[in-house]
C-alpha cells in the first residue's frame, strides 16, 4: 500500500511531460492533452522510459485536463481523462512493476476571486468533474505547479469529498519565496496539512538549488512527506527554445542533500528526462532520512502564517456587531464596506488575528459570514477567527476562508463537541475551547481545568491534538464576580500545564465599571505574565497594545527590543496632538487633510447644526474644488482627496441625525457592467456622489445584468449609474439598460465610462451622459433634488 | 513624479498642495515595493499578405498592423506585468482611500511602460518598430488570447485574461514589436475616442510622443 511506504521509503517520481512531449513533436500552441487520443504510443513510451528510469510513480498527461482549458479541444473530457489514463496504465502493464498512476492536476487556468473572476464554487466543480472521471482507475490525486493555494484549497476539498484516494499537493514559488498568489511555504504546509493532504512540496518554478530556502522551510514546518519536483535549472533561450542549464549529475547532487535532510519523494520537472531519474534512482536512498519536527501552533491566512505562543498575538474583537448599531445595519443591508474598513483598521492598529462574527437576530448568518470572509480576506493579509454560535455559519466560515482560521468555539458539552469537532477536522482548523459545560462557567479555577482536559481528551478522538486547540479560561466581570476573576487568572496557569495555548476575551473584565481601559490594560497585563497568549481585545485601545509592547520586552519576546524601539522612539519624540488647528473646516475639506476633519466637524457641532455646516461650509467648499476641477487648476487626487474627507465630516454630521434615510438624498445605484473589472471611475464617482451628501449602493464591478435590476427591486433607487471601460464591455452596458427599461417607471439611468460618448450614449437608450464624477452631481442632483 | 503618471492623472497646470506631492512621492516608493516585474517573449517569422505568423497560426490582417510590419521579416511577441502583489494593494487602498488609489493607480500603469521598456533595451534590437498592443487602432483584443496561449502566460508569469480578453493583473501588458524598421510613430488616426478625447483636449496624447 502507498500510504505505508509514505515518509518512509523514499520514492521517486518521473520528470517533465512537457519537455518530452515537444520533442517528439508537439508543436507550441498545441493542445497537449490531445496526444493522449491522437498519439497514444507517444505518451505509453514516455510513461514506459520513467519507469524503466525507476520511478515509482507516473503522472497521467492531464496537467490542463479540465473543462475550462479544454473547450477548445475536439474530443470530450471524459475522452481525453480515459485515454491518458489507458496510456499510463498501459505502461505499467507493459513493464510490468509495481508502480503508482497519480492523476495531474494542474492549476484551472483562470484566476480566482478576487482577483480574477473564478469563484471557489466552481474552482471546486472544476476539479470534481476530473476526479470522478479517473477516480476508479488512478493511484492518487497530484494537485501541482499550483500558484494559488485558495484554489489548492478548493482541489483538495474536490478530492476527499469525492474519492479516497491519496493527495498530494506541490505549489510553485516565485524568486520571491512565495507563490504568485503571494503564500509563503509555510502557509503552503499549514494549509494543506489542515485540510488533511498525503505529501507536501515544491515542483516547477526554478532548479534545485534556487530552491534551497523554500524546500529548507517546507522541510521545518511540515509533519507530512516532502516531495520536491525541480527543474532542471534555470530557463534560457537557445534560438528561440527553452533550454535548461544544468546537467543530470549536477542535479542529482543538489536533489541528494535535500534528501540526507528529509525530503521523501523526488521527482524532476521542467527540463528533466528519463536519464535524469534513472541516476536518481541509482543515487539516492532507499529510505527516507529522519527529520524532527516541534510543535507549533499555527494560523494562517492566505499568505501569511503567525506561529501562536511565539509572542503575543493580539486578536481584533471590533468585526463584531454585539453593541454596534452601525456594524449590525451594514450587515443586515449586505453593505460589507463599513465591515471590511473595521478590518483595515484593525489590521493597520496593529492586530495579528481579526475575529469575526456577523451574528445579528434576523440576519442569514451562514450567507453573511461567507461573504464576510471574502471580502475581508480580499484586503487583509492577516488571519482569520470564525467566530459564531451558528453551526452551520462555522463551517461556511471554515469552508470559503482561504488560509487555516481560529475557531471559536467549542465548549465542554457533549453536543458542542461532537458537532464542531467534525468540521474542525475538516477544514483543519485551530479550535477554541471555552471552560464552561451543562453546568456554566464553573466558579473555581480547578474545575475549569477538568473542562479544559475534557476537551482536550475528546478531541482526540477526532484526531485534533494539543497543538490544534487554544483554551478560554473565560473572562468575568468584575463589577457583577469581582471575587472570580483571579480564578481565570489561575486558571489560565493551570491549563499552560497542559500543552496547549490560552486565549481570553480581555474587556469583558471592566463591564460596569468607570474607565474601562484602565482596568482592560491592568487585567491584560496579569493575564499575560500568567501565560496568556491570545488575547481578543480593541487593538484601537492604542495604550493597550502600548502594554503588549512593554510586556514584549520585559518577557524577552521581543529580542533587543527591536519592536519596542520602532514603535515607542517615535512615541518619545512626537508633539503632543493639538486639538486646535490653523485650518478652518471649509479649507480642511478644501485641502482634503483628513486626520484633521473629525475634530473640526465636532467643533463646529457645537456653534451650529449639521444642516447648517452642510449648507454653509462643506457644499460651497466642494463647489470651489470642483470649479477648480472643470477650470483646470485642481488635479483629480485633490478632488478626491476632498470629496473623501467631506464624507468623513458626513459621517460626524450623521450621528446627530435621526435616521440615515431622513437625511440622505437617494439612494443611487452604482455598477461597472458585466465583463468589465476596472472600476476606478465608478469608485470615484461614488465617493463624489457621497460627499454631496447621496447615499450610494455599490454593487461593485462585473455585475452581471440581472443583479442590477434584482438591485432596483430591492433598492427601488431614484437613479442607476452604470460605468464601463471598454468598448467590449459597453455592449453589457446597452443589454443592462434594455433589461431595465422592461420595468414599468424605471428611475432614470446615466452612463459614463472611458469610451463613451454622448451620443452613445443615446444611441444606447441611457438617460444622461456623466463626462465625469462632477457632471454625475449635477445628474443627481436633477433627478433627486 | 513620473511625467507619464501625471498625465493618466489629467495634469496639466494645476497646483500640487504638498500634501499631494508628498502622497503622490510614497505612491511612487509603494508601488515601487509592491510591483515584481516579470516578463516573457518570443521572436516568430513574419509572412505577408496576408499578414501573419505561420508557425502559430496567428492572423494579423488589420490595418494598422499592416503599415507597421510592413517592412519586417520578424516580431517579437512579449507579455509582461507587474504582479497581483501590486493589483491587491491598489485595490487595499480603495477600500478607504480612494486618492491614493487612483495615483497608484496611474503610477502603476506608468511603471509597467517604463519596467518593459527597460527590458526591451536589454535584448539589444538594433531595428524595432514601437511596442504595439492589441486594442490599439481598432486590432481586436482577441489577438491577446492567441498570444497568451503560445507564451503560456498564466503558467509562467500569471497573467490571466478574462472573457473579455482583459487582463488581470491589470498592470500587465502584451505586444507586438517588429523586427526592422517601418519608421511608422505611434498614431491617433484610428483611435475610437479621436473624436472624444481628453488627452487632446489637453494637448497631449496618452502615449509618449517621441
Amino acid at each position: 500500500m502507498l500510504q505505508d511506504r509514505l515518509g518512509k521509503d523514499l520514492l521517486i517520481f518521473d520528470g517533465a511531460m512537457g519537455t518530452q512531449l515537444q520533442e517528439k513533436g508537439l508543436k507550441a500552441g498545441e493542445i497537449p492533452e490531445m496526444l493522449n487520443i491522437t498519439h497514444p504510443k507517444w505518451l505509453q513510451d514516455i510513461h514506459e522510459a520513467y519507469l524503466r528510469a525507476g520511478a515509482d510513480f507516473i503522472t497521467t498527461n492531464t496537467f490542463g485536463a479540465n473543462r475550462l482549458k479544454m473547450k477548445e479541444a475536439p474530443a470530450s473530457l471524459k475522452e481525453i481523462i480515459e485515454s491518458a489514463v489507458h496510456n499510463a496504465k498501459e505502461a505499467r502493464k507493459k513493464v510490468g512493476k509495481e508502480a503508482y498512476i497519480a492523476l495531474d492536476i494542474g492549476p484551472i487556468g483562470s484566476l480566482m476571486e478576487p482577483m480574477g473572476t473564478l469563484t471557489f464554487d466552481e474552482a471546486y466543480d472544476i476539479v470534481k468533474e476530473q476526479v470522478l472521471l479517473a477516480k476508479d482507475e488512478v493511484d492518487l490525486i497530484l494537485f501541482e505547479t499550483m500558484s494559488d493555494l485558495y484554489e489548492v484549497k478548493a482541489g483538495i476539498l474536490a478530492a476527499k469529498e469525492n474519492c479516497d484516494l491519496p493527495i498530494f499537493v506541490t505549489m510553485t514559488f516565485e524568486a520571491n519565496g512565495r507563490t504568485l498568489s503571494g503564500s509563503t511555504p509555510t502557509t503552503m504546509v499549514n494549509v494543506c496539512s489542515g485540510l488533511g493532504v498525503d505529501a507536501i512540496g515544491v515542483n516547477c518554478s526554478l532548479g534545485p538549488d534556487e530552491l534551497k530556502p523554500i524546500i529548507e522551510e517546507i522541510l521545518s514546518v511540515s509533519h507530512l512527506p516532502v516531495m520536491i519536483q525541480p527543474n532542471a535549472g534555470l530557463p534560457c533561450l537557445v534560438d528561440g527554445h527553452t533550454h535548461f542549464d544544468i546537467t543530470r549529475e549536477h542535479y542529482c547532487a543538489s536533489v541528494l542533500a535535500y534528501a540526507k535532510k528529509g525530503v521523501s519523494i523526488i521527482g524532476g520537472c521542467c527540463g528533466t528526462t528519463p536519464a535524469f531519474i534513472e541516476l536518481l534512482k541509482q543515487t539516492l536512498p532507499r529510505q527516507t532520512a529522519l527529520r524532527k519536527i516541534s510543535n507549533k501552533t499555527l494560523v494562517s491566512s492566505g499568505t501569511d502564517t503567525i506561529e501562536l505562543g511565539k509572542t503575543i498575538t493580539v486578536c481584533g474583537e471590533r468585526l463584531n456587531p454585539t453593541g454596534k448599531k452601525k456594524l449590525k445595519q451594514a450587515l443586515l443591508d449586505q453593505q460589507y464596506d463599513r465591515v471590511v474598513l473595521e478590518a483595515i483598521n484593525q489590521e493597520r492598529a496593529g492586530a495579528h488575528v481579526l475575529d469575526v462574527n456577523v451574528g445579528v437576530p434576523g440576519i442569514d448568518e451562514p450567507l453573511a459570514m461567507k461573504n464576510v470572509i471574502k471580502m475581508v480576506q480580499e484586503v487583509v493579509t492577516l488571519p482569520l477567527q470564525i467566530d459564531s454560535s451558528n453551526i452551520e455559519a462555522l463551517e461556511t466560515g471554515c469552508r470559503y476562508y482561504n488560509g487555516r482560521p481560529l475557531v471559536n468555539s467549542v465548549n465542554g458539552k457533549m453536543e458542542s463537541m461532537e458537532s464542531i469537532f467534525p468540521i474542525v477536522k475538516k477544514y483543519g482548523g485551530i479550535i477554541i475551547g471555552l471552560t464552561l459545560d451543562d453546568r456554566g462557567i464553573p466558579d473555581r479555577a480547578e474545575d475549569r481545568f477538568e473542562i479544559a482536559k475534557k476537551i482536550i481528551a475528546k478531541a482526540k478522538d477526532y484526531g485534533i491534538y494539543e497543538d490544534s486547540i487554544v483554551i478560554d479560561c473565560l473572562v468575568l466581570t468584575a463589577s457583577a464576580k469581582q471575587s472570580e476573576v483571579m480564578e481565570t487568572i489561575k486558571a489560565v496557569q493551570m491549563v499552560k500545564t497542559l500543552g496547549v495555548h490560552t486565549v481570553l476575551g480581555v474587556s469583558n473584565v471592566s463591564f460596569g465599571l468607570p474607565d474601562r481601559p484602565l482596568l482592560n490594560r491592568t487585567y491584560l497585563t496579569m493575564a499575560m505574565t500568567a501565560g496568556l497568549d491570545l488575547p481578543i481585545m480593541n487593538p484601537m485601545d492604542q495604550e493597550m497594545m502600548a502594554v503588549i509592547d512593554a510586556f514584549n520586552v520585559l518577557h524577552h519576546n521581543d529580542v533587543d527590543a527591536a519592536c519596542y524601539i520602532e514603535r515607542h522612539v517615535e512615541q518619545t519624540k512626537k508633539p503632543p496632538v493639538s486639538s486646535n488647528t490653523v485650518f478652518t473646516l471649509k479649507e480642511i475639506v478644501m485641502r482634503g487633510i483628513k486626520d484633521e476633519v473629525v475634530l473640526a466637524t465636532r467643533k463646529q457641532l457645537e456653534e451650529k447644526n449639521a444642516m447648517e455646516i452642510i449648507n454653509t461650509i462643506l457644499i460651497p467648499a466642494l463647489e470651489e474644488v470642483g470649479n477648480g476641477f472643470e477650470k483646470g487648476t485642481v488635479f483629480l487626487p485633490q478632488l478626491i482627496q476632498s470629496a473623501e474627507t467631506t464624507k468623513m465630516a458626513f459621517e460626524i454630521l450623521k450621528e446627530t441625525f435621526k435616521k440615515d434615510t431622513e437625511t440622505l438624498k437617494g439612494p443611487i445605484v452604482l455598477a461597472t457592467v458585466e465583463g468589465d473589472i476596472h472600476d476606478i471611475g465608478k469608485n470615484i464617482v461614488k465617493v463624489v456622489l457621497e460627499s454631496y451628501g447621496f447615499l450610494v449602493i455599490d454593487l461593485g464591478r462585473d455585475v452581471k445584468v440581472e443583479k442590477v435590476v434584482e438591485a432596483y427591486h430591492q433598492y427601488q433607487p431614484k437613479l442607476i449609474g452604470l460605468s464601463a471601460l471598454m468598448t467590449t464591455t459597453v455592449v453589457s452596458m446597452e443589454k443592462t439598460i434594455a433589461l431595465l427599461k422592461q420595468i414599468e417607471h424605471v428611475c432614470p439611468i446615466m452612463v459614463g465610462g472611458a469610451v463613451l460618448t454622448p451620443e452613445y450614449a443615446q444611441q444606447i437608450h441611457a438617460d444622461y451622459y456623466a463626462k465625469d464624477a462632477l457632471q454625475s452631481v449635477e445628474i443627481a442632483q436633477k433627478v433627486i433634488g | 513624479m513620473n511625467e507619464q503618471a501625471l498625465k493618466y492623472l489629467g495634469y496639466m497646470t494645476q497646483t500640487i498642495t504638498p500634501e499631494m506631492e508628498a502622497m503622490m512621492e510614497e505612491c511612487t516608493k509603494e508601488v515601487e515595493k509592491y510591483a515584481e516585474f516579470k516578463a516573457v517573449y518570443e521572436t516568430f517569422t513574419l509572412a505577408h499578405q496576408p499578414l501573419s505568423i505561420p508557425a502559430i497560426d496567428l492572423n494579423l490582417d488589420y490595418p494598422a498592423l499592416n503599415r507597421l510590419l510592413e517592412n519586417c521579416s520578424h516580431c517579437i511577441l512579449i507579455a509582461c506585468t507587474l504582479g497581483s502583489g501590486l493589483e491587491r494593494r491598489i485595490r487595499y487602498y480603495g477600500k478607504f482611500d480612494q486618492a491614493r488609489m487612483i495615483v497608484m493607480d496611474a503610477i502603476g500603469s506608468a511603471y509597467v511602460e517604463s519596467q518593459c521598456d527597460a527590458f526591451e533595451q536589454t535584448l539589444n534590437l538594433s531595428q524595432r518598430t514601437y511596442r504595439f498592443c492589441p486594442g490599439y487602432e481598432q486590432t481586436p483584443l482577441s489577438i491577446n488570447r492567441k498570444i497568451a496561449k503560445v507564451l503560456e502566460i498564466h503558467k509562467r508569469i500569471g497573467i490571466e485574461l478574462s472573457d473579455g480578453d482583459l487582463m488581470i493583473p491589470q498592470k500587465s501588458m502584451i505586444g507586438i514589436i517588429g523586427i526592422g524598421d517601418s519608421g511608422h510613430k505611434k498614431t491617433c488616426r484610428d483611435c475610437v475616442l479621436k473624436e472624444n478625447c481628453d488627452f487632446q483636449r489637453r494637448n497631449t496624447r496618452c502615449y509618449k510622443i517621441d
